[in-house]
């Protein structure tokens, strides 16, 4: 019993009215998701990051604009690579806490940072705001040390170097890309100037052919469809009946946005390395998250097939008010299964009301990773 | 002590004095021989009169110093079917002792007064006299016991039989004072003198136990009439120095500094799951069948082991059996019901008792969509083969239900979420104590129990995720106690206990490597099915000396652990020290190694590691005990634990025969606890009784870096105050709790997690601290008497000023220090009922 000691504080938990601001309700400068492109690049290959950064009124934030600074790095010393697998750094490597680019701290190149005259890299010079990329040539730099690092590995435990080889070619070995936005400005009169930040792995494989992102997402908003596809600025969704006007809604109603239910098709496999050392093949769940700035959403974030939201919109007319909504796939979905006598499923639940005004067109896309994976038993 | 001193003479008789010989089982038997009846004189030859048969045991209250005449002066209304109508106190002695003797004398058993052969109702005076009887002559190993340590709270009866009986034939040691000719003489229909019956039975005290560096031992109103308890015997414990409190009442014993699952909870000598049921509820097994209550902060005694903290250990009974009686109580929460039916005169006994919550049809009403249950039984046979053997049969379960339906939102994404718990188990356990010569003792008892842990979620959109736990525990123990001579004896035995453990899952295992967090949790299901054995067995010998007034325990515990790939044996030494100084102060130290094998999940090849040694405490303390006059008594204790192979969560890829294996568990944790613990008490007496108990304490974890800090439950200052007072059938209590708050640590960063869609903070420990913890619990009970229904009403209420005691911090999804909210602990809670007992 003492082990159910944390869910029956959690039960505890959900006793209480808790009143605090809703993570679906955007009031604070925020980044509100981070792609890359692609989601598994191999070693060699460029990697684009991109961000998706609000402020506390729901208007983008970009880099080089109002003082904003967006700095983007990536940490690719073996030590942080061997902790993220629960390895201890093997005699003989070197230490590396990634304060500075000799400890294996890389920063990623901006467009301002690019000559568009360099063969290799001049295309990204057009990069926009928030957007930063990784040369392949670092990663390929950077992967063969890790290589180098499996017989180092071997002799201090075979079988954990067996595991890490088999992660980087078949599985991915994910690395955190980092974020960091400095406003230059403090969020309210008097408070102090802090920068904040955010990360997205990213899994460098060799694995071919790797997992590639979700499209970008198309979903109908009360009877319309609204879809960020071949929309060319990042982040921006726009009504597929342009001809119509712009998007509304009535003061005060509820309005259910649908997502396209067609992620079936870009659901991929990836493998994963499981509790009994073997690899696993997983199939990808589809995850939608969605953000208001005024009124109020009903879920906050649904998963497959439960895909539709509910926007309260707020009562005040003449809003011109902003959406967002986020497109992951990622961890496994399993099926549904029919209820149990104990622990069934039982529907219950309040409805949480508020207050919005019409949206404006505003999306997201690619924030994700796919996998795709071969399976088979590790040797040790 | 020895007999030639004074003191120590005062001493072992104020000892006895404690042990008003309560209830007449010894006494009732020499009573109840004919003899005395045919041979008094008769007044009309037509008329026989009442021959007491049987009486129920009494225990009086410990501390109660009585002079040696004490007697309580009844009248006593005798039907025509033996049993008693009426029984009215005509020369009180003391309010609690009458009120005690009166409830006896109701519970007797006569042989009617008949008129020529057929019986009649008679009304006698009745002379209920409390035997003092002379320790030397009735009890000489006890009486040195009671001053320097004997192994035995109970005094038995001076004539070595059963403690519990009351049966007519035990009359081998007839009490010289027994009849009174005087009282004895005039007998009429309507006026009878019956005379003046001493009676000395089983009657209760504490000694320090051999082998145990602390023990406290409740009993009686101790444990069923605390505020705040809700009358519940076994959360008394959390009142007593050495447990620090554990977030929401959950009962749960944070013990010397210790985790959770390192007190163990034994009933009858065999382990149990939880003492409590789920939701603040009330204890699993029936206050009315708890004989005794012995908590051991630390340094327990060798006959128990497998727990590197503390020890829990209740001795059951069975409730008075000198009829057939029923009991019944309701209150807000839950309804129980308990029946015993004695037979073969009293000899022998059955009780069942029963108990339902009713959450389930309150919560709705305030909650929507969480749903409580709880259910427990016991059923116990005992009888009493003769004076030297006993047997008992125990059977007894509980099954507690949380389930938790409707979630975040209300659309079909979440709302049919279910999250549901169910925790049950069953035990038997069957005994056999026999009494053997020169008050040498043996005890075989054997357990057969299961248990099953059931966690399920169900969300929408995601496979079900199951954790089914089942566990079928086998347990033999063989207890002995040789008594060598009156400075020496030993303790030894031997207890083997088996876990079949499998599990059944689709669980929440940890992701895969590789794998992605995902904005909601989507658990990777991995299919799971497995059995473990572990097989533990254990040799214990515990030599007592006693040296005049220093008693010294040597012990040795030796457990064989046989579990996934270890098999190895453990030793565990210990040694106790106890010298009184003075009658009145006693020193003692203790320390000794203590060994805690994993559970068995822990060792589950999959998702465990089944080379897991066993946890290891290493526990040393000191301290003294002051008897102080009335009948207050003091103890402090310092003690020092450290703490080693502590089991902690890790995630690594090891090499196994079987190839690369994840592991989750490894056993290289550290921790160290330190502290003082006070107790100041005044037992039952006068209707009063009450503690003050104080713990400071430290406990710390040495993290990864190497580094001690605070244990996550480290509370410093653990403060309690309970009291009770009766008078005219009205008792009133009150308990105060004052406690440090636990530490807390700051978020000082957080990160937007571009894949969870979530913010990861970073938290620094600044050395905060959770707001102290207070709490004022109320209690008024008020007995009543309706000839044939008798009981009380109580009301009950815990935190009677509603403090609003913090047991967590909430924060912003961002985790911005600025905005939070505190986590409110148990509010206001009130509760009333009766219990009814019919008889």
């Amino acid at each position: 019993l003492k082990r159910l000691v944390p869910f029956l504080a959690l039960f505890a938990a959900g006793c209480i009215d808790i009143d605090l601001p809703s993570p679906t309700v955007v009031d604070t400068p925020r980044i509100l998701a981070i792609t890359s492109e692609p989601p598994e690049p191999a070693p060699g290959t460029d990697l684009v990051v991109g961000a998706m950064i609000v402020d506390g009124d729901g208007t983008p934030i970009l880099d080089g604009r109002q003082g904003v600074e967006a700095t983007w790095t990536v940490c690719l010393s073996v030590q942080a690579l061997l902790s993220g697998l629960g390895q201890a750094l093997p005699e003989g490597a070197p230490r590396q806490d990634c304060v500075d680019e000799a400890s294996g701290l890389v920063t990623l190149r901006e467009a301002e940072d690019i000559d568009p005259a360099d063969p290799e890299l001049g295309r990204y010079a057009s990069l926009p705001p928030n957007f930063a990329v990784l040369p392949g040539a670092v990663s390929e730099a950077r992967f063969g040390g890790l290589e180098a690092l499996v017989p180092l590995l071997a002799a201090q435990d075979p079988a954990a170097a067996e595991v890490f080889r088999v992660i980087v070619d078949e599985v991915g070995l994910p690395i955190e890309v980092n974020l960091e936005v400095d406003l230059n400005r403090a969020p309210d009169p008097g408070d102090e100037v802090l920068p904040f930040e955010g990360f997205k792995r990213v899994a460098f494989t060799r694995r071919d052919p790797a997992t590639t992102n979700p499209p970008a997402p198309r979903f109908r908003f009360g009877g319309r469809w609204v879809s960020g596809r071949g929309v060319e600025a990042p982040f921006l969704c726009q009504a597929e009946d342009p001809e119509n006007g712009p998007v509304t809604a009535q003061a005060g109603a509820r309005v259910a946005i649908a997502p396209e239910e067609d992620d079936e098709r870009w659901r991929e496999e990836y493998p994963v390395v499981n509790l009994s050392g073997v690899v696993q093949t997983n199939r990808e769940q589809s995850y939608y998250s969605y953000f208001v700035r005024d009124g109020s959403l009903r879920e906050g974030v649904t998963q497959a097939p439960f895909r539709d939201e509910e926007w309260t919109v707020p009562s005040a007319p003449g809003t011109s008010s902003p959406l967002w909504v986020v497109v992951r796939d990622g961890a496994p979905r399993g099926e549904r299964l029919p209820p149990r006598r104990r622990g069934g499923v039982r529907s219950r639940g309040a409805l949480r009301r508020g207050t919005g005004a019409p949206p404006r067109r505003a999306c997201t896309r690619r924030p994700s990773r796919s996998t795709r994976g071969v399976g088979g038993r590790l040797s040790p | 002590v020895e007999s030639g001193r004074p003191a120590a003479r005062w001493m072992a008789r104020a000892l006895f004095a404690l042990l008003i010989g309560g209830g007449p089982a010894a006494g009732a038997q020499r009573t109840a021989d004919p003899a005395p009846a045919e041979e008094a004189p008769v007044a009309a030859p037509v008329v026989t009169p009442p021959v007491l048969l049987e009486a129920p045991e009494l225990t009086l209250p410990e501390g109660a110093e009585l002079p040696e005449d004490a007697a309580v002066g009844l009248i006593v209304t005798i039907l025509p079917d033996g049993s008693v109508g009426e029984a009215l106190v005509e020369e009180p002695l003391r309010p609690d002792v009458d009120a005690l003797v009166e409830e006896a004398a109701l519970a007797m058993r006569f042989e009617p007064a008949r008129r020529d052969g057929e019986p009649i109702p008679v009304r006698i005076r009745f002379r209920y006299r409390i035997s003092v009887t002379a320790p030397a002559e009735a009890e000489p190993e006890g009486a040195a016991e009671g001053a320097d340590g004997g192994n035995d709270d109970e005094a038995a009866p001076a004539d070595g039989s059963a403690a519990d009986g009351g049966a007519a034939e035990d009359a081998s040691a007839a009490d010289p004072d027994a009849e009174d000719p005087e009282d004895a003489g005039s007998v009429t229909v309507d006026d009878l003198d019956f005379g003046a019956t001493a009676f000395r039975a089983r009657a209760v005290r504490d000694r320090p136990e051999p082998g145990a560096a602390a023990r406290i031992t409740l009993r009686a109103e101790e444990l069923t009439t605390v505020p705040g308890t809700f009358g519940e015997p076994l959360r008394v414990v959390a009142t007593l120095p050495g447990v620090t409190r554990s977030p929401f009442g959950l009962g749960f014993f944070l013990v010397r500094g210790a985790n959770f699952g390192n007190t163990g909870f034994f009933v009858d000598g065999f382990e149990i799951p939880l003492l409590y049921h789920l939701a603040a509820g009330p204890a699993v097994i029936s206050s009315r069948l708890v004989e005794r209550l012995d908590f051991y902060p630390g340094g327990y005694p060798a006959r128990f082991g497998r727990f590197s903290a503390g020890i829990v250990s209740v001795e059951t009974g069975p409730p008075p059996t000198d009829r057939i009686r029923g009991e019944l109580e309701i209150d807000l929460f839950r309804a129980s019901a308990l029946a015993v039916l004695p037979f073969d005169e009293g000899r022998g006994s059955v009780a069942i008792a029963l108990r339902r919550s009713y959450y389930d049809l309150i919560l709705p009403l305030v909650i929507d969509g969480l749903t409580v249950e709880y259910t427990d039984y016991q059923l116990r046979a005992d009888y009493r083969i003769n004076d030297q053997v006993r047997v008992s049969l125990f059977a007894f379960g509980s099954d507690d239900v949380l389930d938790q339906s409707g979630a975040f939102g209300s659309g079909t994404a979440s709302a049919n979420t279910s999250t549901f718990t169910n925790y049950q188990f069953q035990r038997v356990i069957g005994k056999i104590d026999i009494r053997l010569p020169g008050r040498s003792r043996l005890s075989i008892a054997g357990m057969v129990g299961r248990e099953r842990q059931v966690f399920a979620n169900a969300s929408p959109g995601q496979p079900d995720l199951t954790f089914d736990l089942g566990q079928t525990y086998l347990g033999l123990r063989v207890d002995g106690e040789i008594r060598w001579a009156d400075w020496t004896r030993t303790l030894v035995g031997f207890d083997i206990n088996t876990v079949l453990f499998g599990v059944e899952a689709s669980a929440f295992t940890p992701g895969g490597l590789g794998q992605y967090p995902a904005p909601l949790f989507t658990p990777q299901p991995s299919p799971v099915n497995r059995n473990v054995v572990r097989a533990t067995g254990a040799l214990y010998l515990d030599q007592v000396f006693n040296f005049g007034p220093v008693q010294w325990s040597i012990a040795g515990r030796f457990d064989y652990m046989r579990y996934g790939q270890v098999s190895d044996v453990y030793p565990d030494p210990r040694t106790v020290l106890r010298w009184r100084v003075a009658p009145e102060l006693v020193f003692k130290a203790a320390t000794g190694l203590f060994t805690q094998p994993p559970v068995a999940f822990q060792v589950v090849p999959e998702g465990g590691n089944p080379a897991l040694r066993p946890e290891r405490s290493w526990q040393s303390s000191t301290g003294f005990e002051l008897t102080l006059p009335e009948a207050v008594e003091l103890q402090a204790t310092a003690y020092y634990s450290q703490m080693f192979q502590i089991s902690r969560q890790v995630n690594r890829v090891v090499n196994t025969d079987e190839g690369p294996r994840r592991q989750f568990f490894a056993d290289d944790g550290e921790g160290r606890a330190y502290g003082l613990e006070i107790l100041l008490r005044r037992r039952i007496e006068r209707g009063l009784y009450g503690w003050l108990s104080y713990t400071l304490s430290r406990s710390e974890r040495r993290n990864g870096d190497g580094i001690w800090e605070p244990f996550a439950f480290d509370q410093t200052h653990t403060l309690n105050l309970a009291a009770s007072y009766e008078v005219d059938g009205w008792r009133f209590g009150g308990a105060l709790q004052l406690v440090t708050g636990r530490p807390t640590t700051t978020p000082v960063r957080a990160r937007f997690d571009g894949d969870e869609g979530d913010f990861n903070p970073s938290f620094r420990d600044l050395g905060e601290r959770l707001p102290a913890f207070h709490r004022l619990d109320l209690r008024i009970d008020r007995d009543f008497d309706l000839g044939p229904l008798r009981g009380s009403v109580y009301i009950d209420v815990q935190n009677v000023y509603n403090a609003p005691n913090n047991e967590g911090v909430l924060y912003r999804f961002d985790f911005d220090p600025d905005q939070t909210q505190r986590l409110p602990g148990i509010p206001i809670l009130p509760t009333f009922g009766v219990r009814g007992i019919i008889d």
